[in-house]
């Protein structure tokens, strides 16, 4: 794994990449051109979780993975309660900046990621509370914290 | 690392939650054991109290079955006052008043304390201790020789013969259908004489207090021909294979209750497993619509069960389950499911599943830790 130092990261091979995630998601499939990584694959994050198609697009240059949701589109909950966690245009934003580098495998790190977020997603759809914690005083108390009697 | 992947079943934990939210809450719990201990107390130290009368809980709150009621949030929980007195020598009706001017005693000279702080009125069987958000019913009772050692005869002043009841055997008989494997150990489905509060319990325990809610929900303006809670329970244990999760436990128990009503003589049975006599049914013969709303309702149970195993999405699941169980308790249910779920990730307990990238516990690839960045 690589080094986390500045300038000092490994980078993975992005075909290496490729491969982990074809691999960890049989039926996905992508591409890489021109250091640049595609890849489409199938989420159901849980037995009772929708179906999501989800595209991870990757250029070393640009640093962060872009990750979208082809279909089915997400919904916002109802009037004036945006989608909480996304980018403009609705994309997952999985991770702080410093949590992911190209010396990581995305197979490893993205891909469960991923499955977390359209999971919370879904809580959030069904109660309209960000339960996944993450940025701006979003982390929800934690279990114990919040028992009430 | 553990050797298999255990998937995450949304709407099992959601049942699970959601009969959680409905139980007894650990405070209420707790000061139900005082007042408990207290009355005990001073019966043990009454001059005027034979020395053998025993107090002691029953029904759901020594199960650990409680439900909240619909709409309120009051508890009604239920103790036996036992006398030492055989049948022959009283009567019914002098028992009950014999246990209501002890309590009635008791209170007057324990004035300061918190726990003579209740209203004490007779019911058509017991006499109800009501305190802030909790009513404490006793029942009067004697030993019923027939049935030792813990057979008992209670009043009931709409009826002429006393009723035959063994609250801890059977109570006892349900612990050892709830955890079965403890039938090879010494412990042997022990039932405490103080219940103790758990936030976690048994898949049966938590399966009776979700067919209990969904069967409060069905019978909300029914009230009379409402299905009684310990025939629920004796079927729902019966139906119990000794393992499975909450939502499998309710699944079998909606498939197998009405099967489970026996015809004797053309009369509908249900046998106290631990008095086999008794039948829990008995009401259904001179209200045979009993009979018909309890087919009626475990049909409905089935169905709309079945229905929301099929759908997908929580959203949907959540928005069924609360229409079924209560908007409120399966809320909480949910999110109190989502703050577990991140707990389990930030202890490095969550995976997915290798091949699918689902979530789950044991086997799988880690969710490593990190945070979801934009407010």
């Amino acid at each position: 794994m690589a080094s986390t130092a500045r300038n000092r990261i490994h980078a993975i091979n992005l075909q290496a990449q490729l491969l982990a995630l074809l691999k960890a998601i049989p039926g996905s499939s992508g591409t890489v051109r021109r250091s640049h990584l595609s890849w489409q694959a199938e989420f159901t994050p849980t037995t009772r979780s929708i179906t999501y198609r989800v595209q991870v697009s990757y250029c070393p240059a640009d640093r962060r993975p872009q990750v979208a949701v082809l279909s089915p589109p997400l919904t916002e909950r109802g009037e004036g309660q945006p989608i909480p966690h996304v980018f403009p245009g609705n994309r997952p934003c999985l991770h702080f900046g410093h949590e992911w580098n190209g010396g990581m495998w995305m197979n490893q790190t993205l891909v469960p990621w991923i499955s977390e977020w359209l999971f919370f997603y879904e809580l959030w759809l069904a109660t309209g509370t960000w339960l996944g914690g993450g940025h701006e005083g979003s982390k929800p108390r934690t279990a114990t914290e919040s028992r009430s009697d | 690392m553990t050797a298999t992947h255990i998937a995450l079943d949304p709407l099992d934990a959601l049942l699970d939650g959601t009969a959680a939210e409905l139980d007894l809450p650990r405070t209420l719990h707790e000061t139900a054991v005082h007042r408990y201990q207290d009355i005990g107390g001073w019966l043990a130290a009454d001059p005027v109290a034979p020395p053998s009368r025993l107090l002691y809980p029953q029904g759901s709150f020594l199960l650990g079955t409680v439900v909240a009621p619909i709409g309120g949030s009051d508890f009604d929980l239920d103790f036996v006052m036992q006398e030492p007195v055989m049948k022959e020598s009283i009567t019914q009706a002098e028992l009950k008043a014999r246990v209501g001017d002890t309590l009635h005693r008791q209170l007057r000279n324990h004035l300061e304390e918190p726990s003579a702080q209740a209203d004490c009125h007779e019911g058509r069987r017991c006499w109800t201790l009501t305190y802030p958000r909790l009513h404490l019913d006793v029942l009067p009772a004697i030993p019923d020789t027939d049935a030792p050692p813990t057979g008992i005869l209670l009043t009931d002043r709409d009826l002429r013969l006393w009723q035959h009841s063994d609250p801890r055997a059977y109570a006892t008989w349900f612990e050892q259908r709830s955890q079965p494997s403890l039938l090879f150990k010494e412990a042997r489905g022990r039932v405490e004489a103080v219940p103790v509060w758990s936030e976690y319990k048994s898949p049966l325990k938590r399966a009776v207090q979700v067919i209990k809610r969904h069967r409060d929900q069905f019978f909300a303006e029914d009230t009379d021909d409402r299905t009684p809670s310990i025939l629920i329970t004796t079927l729902v244990a019966r139906s119990y294979s000794g393992t499975g999760s909450v939502l499998e436990t309710v699944t079998a128990a909606t498939r197998q209750m009405a099967g489970l009503i026996e015809s004797r003589d053309g009369l509908w049975w249900v046998a106290n497993p631990v008095q086999p006599l008794e039948n829990f049914a008995d009401k259904w013969a001179t209200h045979p619509q009993r009979a018909a709303k309890f087919f009626r309702w475990v049909e409905a149970l089935r169905g709309e069960l079945a229905s929301i195993t099929s759908e997908v999405g929580l959203p949907t699941i959540v928005t069924r389950l609360a229409a079924y169980l209560g908007e409120e308790p399966v809320q909480k249910a949910a999110e109190a499911y989502g703050r577990r779920t991140y707990d389990q990730r930030k202890a490095g307990l969550l995976r997915v599943a290798s091949g699918t990238a689902a979530l789950g516990a044991g086997a799988g690839i880690k969710v490593r830790d990190h945070g979801f960045y934009g407010a």
